[in-house]
């Protein structure tokens, strides 16, 4: 009896078993995904997915059609590609600046939420312009486009010329009503280039961009302190020059720690950040003596890094972003003050005084004096 | 000779409890009561632990007696079988639960298309080769898989990098009732202690019996509230009441150099430690219905609760709005069994042994 | 013959007269030899050797088997002795210098007496035979075993005979301890089979079970020690071997004095030690006369190995069919570039290429050696190379066929490689069908098999099935010999400690 039964549990595995084998020769993997607005605001999707044939002479395949959605856009993918598409291990989302000047385009990306098998470690990027010229962007000397954009959005990462917004930072910073999206930004004239940051607001509509060294200011705030945070300053009280700008000097900044603390007063949140950082020199266009006047070179740092400050803050400020996150710390500490301003927090925080007090210490000046 | 000792009862204990649903509970306690739910599994802790000392105080009297044995003592042959009856169901559809629990989740995440009672059919094979065996063999199983997934919850430590502590700010911000609205939902992670009617007998050392339970269903707590904190640190309060499954998404951030998609790894390997669940509740089941038929052998019983399982499956075709639906009912049963039953039995002893001793003089 | 001569030839034996004469031995020498002519029909190598003993000249006839006899022994022992020497005052019959003799009177016995190789004497007007224990089969002499070769550990291994097999087993334990029980199997084998155990130390219920099992068997002959194996496991139907078969004496006495039982088998030169457990197959003798650190670096390899044999073809296949997620992306991209020439699905290629390989192996078990070298060369390089640029397999599965077979080979026990190797396709099966899960419900199954497996009455699982934190000094690592003071628990022995005193520390004297 029990071998009778043991002979038919194995012939219905057999049987009905390999259901959901799928090779992935097979597979047309979505490597990179890209979601624009046409001048008639009708959505046009488009996907890159690398080629396995070895009698192909292009690597990669790439197609733009317009779509209801992004799920319904991947028939029109299936009926020219190769094989089926499959979202497992998409590098990168593109979206174009026409999608986010629009609010609400967050839901777009729904599927790749719900989807158990998509990834949430999806790059979110902004392009400046159209997002299918950057997937039909074919260079001779670099690897496959997805590769490349997937590399060089990492490594700008690591020097911070730029955020890497993930889908779930992305969906982070969309559902949480204390923080703002910030998404990396890219650019395409005849090579693909990694502009800065772009700012969204609560709904996900793009607000301001910025460039490399105010990208290092939000990530200071942010408490993300890892990577390299190279500056380039024109002291203050040292002789310009004509040709050459004499008075310039870089620094990296080491160990930043940061530290916010949260007030209310009168009406209003009051944010205070303090800012410690080791810094050591590496450019200096005017003579000094780093030995004997350190301070003074500290002083001119710090000063300089309070007014960048202030003017990013205000500039957030101006367009009622949270792109730093007070409102996390808002909730945290003075959560009675925060629930009747949580919907609009932005409207709050603009109200707010933001203060950011820098503390330099001038580690090394390197090889020569 | 068919003992258990004492490391083995902790974790049958803690094998039962821990299952199918830690994957939600973190977002199942923010629901109700934002990101204080984690205060809320420490209450229960604690009650379940006195829950647990009830049964241990009931049963400490009779200390050879499995449950149907101590229902034919205690209410005669007849009524005894009778009230054993639910009982036996109430095991029989929590070990079915787990089942379709992590079918479902196997079937979202790995095999999409095939059908649901093949997935079933695949979890009986091995369970079927362990609860056929007695309690010693169950046991060995319990402590082997402990020990072999024990370092499952390190991975989630790579997440913490990447959390905001500040989001467990402020404590108690809404007072204590949500905590308390929240315990009904931490029943059916924290069910287990009824398998105690089943193995305190074959337990070696009874002495430590409660200094036992004490031990797993702390280890249970700690690891329920690991996790619950480890995603409430991670997710913003606002995101963690979308996500069904807070674990698994916090999971699949997870990527390192040679592998990538770490949450398919893991719960993959998790349904080794989902087997311990189901199989303990599925051996009290047909440990009873052997009893009650006074067969000493309960594989053909255990074959057959197999059997009817995947029939079940086939017809019902549950999906997960059905599962969550029945999870709700059984935790009001769970709560009964847990909670109500033990005090009864404890009064119900009380009498008899007084009523015994007082027709004997 | 004259009484007393009669006195020095007899024994113990007594004259049955109760029994019928015709299977009785005769007076007349003539009758004695035409009647053992008769049983043994169609056997030329049946010697008779007709002479006169003694001074007094009195007929006598020896006969033997040829082959199964030591010449040597019969010609100077037996018979010079008989023939040539007479001594002066003693009358009658100088008897042969041979230890091992004794007398008998029936037939069946003498007719067992020459089939086990010893030789007969007769007497002219005597009824009775005398046996001589001249045994002298060819043997081989002692080796290194093929198998189980160590390094460091002795170069001797068991040979045919049984009783020189006990004597190898003697020269490592000499204490009185050592017990041997002696049994019979096989109605047309006769083998003699000896269980060894140390009586202090090995637990008397499992000799109880041992013994009975033993004597339950009832078949024609048992020709090898792996065929008695599998007559006395508990269950047939597993994959793994519930019984360690060695060829070692020094492996086959350190598990004896674990408390374990030593089946010598004779005519067989593998040796079976029972009862086992799961991970006393990844133990080998080499481990103990390593450096600690090193040897623990081996065990982990071994289990290491262990899973790669059994898992990594069927992983490798699930993750290309099923869950392409976990790869990483170049990996992936560089997999699916060399699958792509290949027409074959996964598990046809992953089958093709171990079916490939078992067949490699076995063809190498029976070349003779100087070819052997050859075509394990062009088997394995040139045929894998040719399959892959002719574009019937890919690169990669090379690799893994490659990794898993290096792999089984690293497990010290025979036995347990071979399980591996057929398990392998078990599991590729159930990941061709079910991708990662199916690994894990395999795997699962597995594990749920070995907890319940049991060898001999003892959890062949331990010390992992049931949780032995003690016996874990001696299994994924190896501590250093001086704190395993106790004997492993798997095997219940009655006597536990086995090492002394403790080390002085530091400068105590």
């Amino acid at each position: 009896m029990r071998k009778l039964l043991i002979g038919i549990a194995a012939l219905a595995l057999l049987t009905t078993g390999c259901k959901d084998r799928m090779d992935i020769e097979s597979m047309s993997l979505s490597l990179l995904i890209g979601i624009d607005l046409d001048n008639e605001n009708k959505l046009i999707f488009s996907a890159s997915s690398p080629v396995f044939s070895k009698e192909a002479k292009i690597k990669e395949e790439n197609y733009s059609t317009p779509a209801v959605t992004l799920r319904a856009s991947r028939d029109n993918f299936d009926k020219t590609f190769m094989a089926l598409i499959a979202g497992g291990k998409t590098q990168a989302i593109l979206i174009g600046k026409s999608v986010m000047q629009h609010k609400g385009w967050f839901k777009l990306l729904e599927p790749f939420l719900r989807v158990p098998e998509n990834s949430l470690n999806t790059r979110i990027v902004i392009v400046d312009g159209p997002a299918y010229e950057v997937l039909q962007y074919q260079p001779e000397d670099k690897p496959r486009l997805p590769l490349y954009i997937a590399e060089i959005i990492d490594t700008s990462l690591k020097r911070n010329l730029c955020v890497k917004t993930t889908l779930q930072d992305l969906r982070r910073a969309t559902y949480e009503r204390g923080i703002t999206a910030s998404v990396t930004q890219l650019h395409k004239d005849d090579r693909v280039i990694v502009t800065g940051t772009a700012l969204l607001d609560e709904e996900g509509e793009f607000k301001l961009s910025i460039g490399s060294e105010e990208n290092r200011l939000l990530r200071i705030l942010q408490h993300e302190t890892e990577g390299e945070f190279p500056f380039t300053f024109q002291a203050l009280n040292q002789p310009k020059g004509e040709v050459f700008p004499e008075n310039a000097y870089s620094f990296t900044a080491e160990n930043i720690s940061v530290k916010t603390k949260t007030g209310h007063t009168r009406n209003k949140f009051k944010f205070d950040i303090g800012v410690k950082m080791r810094v050591v020199l590496s450019e200096r266009l005017f003579p000094f003596d780093v030995r004997k006047n350190a301070r003074k070179l500290e002083h001119d740092i710090e000063q300089q890094l309070e007014n960048r400050f202030k003017k990013f803050i205000a500039k957030i400020q101006k367009a009622e972003i949270d792109p730093i996150g007070l409102g996390l710390y808002a909730r945290a500490y003075k959560y009675r003050n925060w629930k009747p301003v949580q919907d609009h927090w932005g409207e709050a925080l603009s109200k707010a005084d933001v203060n950011v007090k820098v503390k330099v210490t001038i580690a090394a000046m390197g090889a020569i004096k | 000779m068919n003992e258990i000792t004492l490391m083995q009862y902790i974790f049958l204990i803690q094998g039962a409890q821990v299952g199918t649903g830690i994957l939600s509970l973190p977002r199942t306690l923010a629901e109700v009561s934002g990101t204080d739910g984690w205060i809320s599994l420490v209450v229960a802790w604690f009650l379940n632990f006195l829950a647990g000392y009830v049964i241990l105080l009931t049963i400490r009297r009779y200390q050879d007696f499995t449950l149907p044995d101590l229902f034919n003592y205690l209410f005669g042959k007849w009524f005894g079988k009778l009230l054993l009856l639910p009982l036996i169901v109430y095991y029989a559809c929590y070990g079915w639960m787990v089942l379709i629990n992590a079918m479902l989740y196997i079937k979202a995440w790995f095999l999409p298309k095939t059908s649901e009672y093949m997935i079933v059919l695949l979890f009986a094979i091995p369970s079927y080769l362990i609860v056929r065996h007695g309690i010693r063999v169950q046991a060995r199983y319990s402590e082997l898989v402990f020990y072999m997934m024990m370092w499952m919850p390190l991975i989630f430590l790579v997440t913490l990098k990447y959390g905001h502590w500040i989001h467990l700010l402020p404590l108690f911000k809404e007072g204590f009732e949500p905590i308390l609205n929240a315990l009904p939902k931490t029943v059916f992670a924290y069910a287990g202690n009824e398998i105690l009617f089943f193995i305190y007998p074959f337990l070696n050392k009874k002495q430590y019996a409660v200094h036992g339970l004490f031990i797993a269903n702390t280890m249970t707590m700690l690891i329920y509230v690991y996790i619950t904190i480890v995603c409430f640190v991670f997710f913003t309060p606002d995101e963690i009441t979308l996500l069904n499954q807070p674990a698994l998404s916090l999971l699949k951030t997870i990527e390192f150099r040679f592998l990538e998609r770490v949450d398919m790894l893991f719960l993959a390997l998790y349904l080794i430690v989902v087997t311990k669940t189901w199989s303990a509740y599925i051996y009290c089941t047909v440990f009873s219905t052997s009893q009650m038929l006074k067969k000493q052998d309960h594989s053909k019983h255990t074959l057959v609760y197999f059997i009817a399982a995947i029939a079940c499956t086939y017809v019902l075709n549950p999906t997960w709005n059905q599962s969550e639906r029945w999870t709700t009912m059984l935790s009001n049963a769970s709560m009964i069994v847990l909670y109500v039953l033990p005090v009864l039995l404890l009064i119900y002893t009380f009498i008899f042994e007084k009523y015994r001793r007082w027709k004997a003089a | 013959m004259s009484q007393a001569t009669e006195d020095r030839y007899s024994c113990s034996c007594s004259l049955d007269f109760s029994k019928e004469n015709v299977h009785m031995l005769n007076h007349d020498l003539s009758q004695n030899i035409e009647k053992a002519k008769e049983l043994f029909p169609a056997a030329p190598d049946l010697v008779v050797f007709r002479f006169a003993a003694g001074s007094q000249e009195i007929p006598a006839a020896l006969l033997y088997l040829d082959g199964l006899n030591d010449k040597n022994s019969i010609n100077n022992h037996i018979l010079r002795p008989l023939m040539y020497e007479i001594p002066d005052d003693k009358p009658g019959i100088p008897a042969p210098t041979i230890s091992g003799v004794r007398t008998v009177t029936a037939w069946s016995d003498v007719e067992k007496a020459i089939l086990h190789g010893e030789s007969v004497l007769f007497f002219e007007g005597k009824p009775k035979a005398w046996i001589y224990s001249t045994q002298g089969w060819p043997q081989r002499a002692i080796e290194d075993p093929q198998l189980e070769s160590s390094l460091k550990g002795a170069h001797q291994g068991f040979v045919e005979t049984g009783k020189q097999n006990i004597a190898l087993i003697r020269r490592y334990i000499a204490n009185k301890e050592l017990r041997i029980l002696e049994h019979t199997v096989g109605q047309r084998g006769q083998s003699k089979v000896w269980i060894m155990y140390l009586n202090d130390v090995a637990h008397p219920e499992i000799l109880q079970e041992l013994t009975t099992r033993i004597d339950k068997i009832d078949v024609d002959a048992v020709i090898n020690t792996g065929e008695l194996a599998e007559y006395i496991e508990d269950n047939p139907y597993s994959p793994f071997p519930q019984t360690i078969t060695t060829e070692r004496p020094d492996s086959a006495v350190s598990q004896l004095l674990q408390g374990r039982f030593i089946v010598i088998v004779d005519r067989s030169p593998g040796v079976i030690i029972a009862p086992t457990t799961f991970t006393s197959f990844f133990q080998s003798v080499d481990d103990y006369s390593m450096r600690w650190q090193i040897a623990s670096f081996i065990r982990l390899l071994r289990f290491i190995a262990f899973m790669i044999a059994m898992l990594l073809p069927a992983f490798y296949i699930a993750v290309i069919s099923f869950n392409y997620e976990i790869i990483p992306l170049q990996l992936l991209l560089s997999i699916a570039e060399s699958r792509s020439r290949v027409p074959f699905p996964p598990l046809l290629e992953a089958v093709l290429m171990e079916i490939t390989l078992e067949m490699m192996r076995e063809a190498g078990i029976r070349l003779p050696a100087p070819v052997g070298q050859t075509i394990g060369i062009v088997g394995g390089i040139v045929i894998g190379q040719a399959a892959v640029q002719a574009g019937v397999v890919s690169n990669i599965m090379v690799i893994v066929v490659a990794s898993t077979a290096i792999a089984s080979f690293i497990l010290p026990s025979y036995d347990m490689g071979t399980t591996v190797r057929l398990l392998r396709f078990p599991m590729m099966l159930m990941a061709s069908m079910f991708g990662i899960i199916g690994i894990i419900i395999g795997f699962v199954t597995l594990v749920a098999h070995l907890t319940a497996l049991e060898s001999l009455g003892t959890p062949y699982g331990s010390p992992l099935a049931p949780f032995r934190w003690s016996d874990m000094k001696d299994t994924f690592i190896r501590l250093p010999l001086w704190n395993m003071v106790k004997r492993p628990k798997s095997a219940r022995p009655i006597q536990d400690i086995r090492i002394g005193r403790k080390r002085p520390k530091e400068d105590e004297s």
